[in-house]
């Protein structure tokens, strides 16, 4: 379907969008929750796009940067807990 | 217009503004996490270019381990200055 | 036809709380609020997207495609709950607090951290 596109595109904006936040967030905890945002509007948009060419190997790359998105954010909080 | 034209410009736009602020944030902490927002950024544009086997070496390494390994440089880093 | 309307309903749906979520996340005055607000993309957002694209999937016949991006949406709404509660909690030791704080109880009860 051709207007999977168009939902690519939307998701992508919605991320440049955030990158206001990690510019301007007053702590470092609004830049990673932002910076978790962004990776999760990523992997929305691979799996959008990758239905929109029809290959089925570019869903594995939207599962790795799942999957290594969220052990960063954890790394991230457990250094700002200080018991790294 | 094509719409892949557009996505593309987009993505580029995000990695340029993205890589700017990697540079230019005066927090260490700050810099590390713009960097995982860029290697994402790039992630992305690699699949835009059809190299999913670079995209996956990509957003393994760029996204996510070398800002891993920043910060436990950071960490050591700063258990080494009170001492 | 009828499958077209549900997958459009299904991607409008996911937009409007990406959206929500992301002027949230930018507009919010507080660093809790803030991550409340993010919650609202991980969840809503990803689910209605991802059930518009695996319908899409299913109704095409094309069964790989629709398993793999259902077992992501799940992985993602379940690992974005965990990231919250830590991030929450390392920013709460990092010496963040909300503005208008009224009770603290978690200061009451675990007085030491």
């Amino acid at each position: 379907m051709i207007e999977f596109v168009y939902v690519g595109i939307f998701y992508v904006i919605l991320a440049l969008m955030l990158l206001y936040r990690v510019l301007k967030g007053p702590s470092v905890v609004d830049r990673a929750v932002a910076a978790d945002s962004i990776d999760i509007l990523t992997a929305i948009a691979l799996i959008v796009f990758s239905i929109y060419s029809n290959r089925s190997i570019y869903l594995d790359i939207a599962l790795v940067l799942a999957i290594l998105g969220f052990l960063g954010t954890v790394l991230i909080a457990r250094y700002l807990e200080g018991r790294l | 217009m094509n719409s892949i034209v557009i996505l593309n410009t987009l993505v580029i736009i995000a990695i340029i503004v993205s890589a700017i602020l990697t540079v230019k944030f005066d927090n260490l902490l700050s810099s590390i996490i713009a960097l995982a927002v860029t290697g994402s950024f790039v992630a992305l544009e690699f699949i835009l270019l059809h190299a999913p086997d670079v995209a996956i070496a990509e957003a393994a390494v760029g996204a996510v381990l070398s800002p891993v390994i920043f910060i436990i440089t950071l960490k050591k880093v700063k258990e080494g200055k009170e001492r | 036809m009828i499958v077209r309307i549900i997958i459009d309903l299904f991607l409008i749906l996911g937009c409007f709380f990406a959206f929500a979520g992301a002027v949230g996340l930018l507009r919010m005055p507080d660093s809790f609020t803030r991550m409340q607000s993010s919650t609202n993309i991980a969840t809503f957002g990803v689910l209605w997207t991802v059930l518009g694209v695996a319908v899409y999937a299913f109704s095409n016949q094309n069964f790989v495609f629709g398993i793999k991006t259902v077992m992501i949406g799940i992985f993602i709404v379940l690992t974005s709950a965990v990231a919250g509660h830590a991030i929450l909690k390392g920013g709460y030791k990092h010496g963040i607090r909300p503005e208008n704080l009224v009770v603290d109880e978690y200061r009451r009860d675990n007085p030491n951290e």
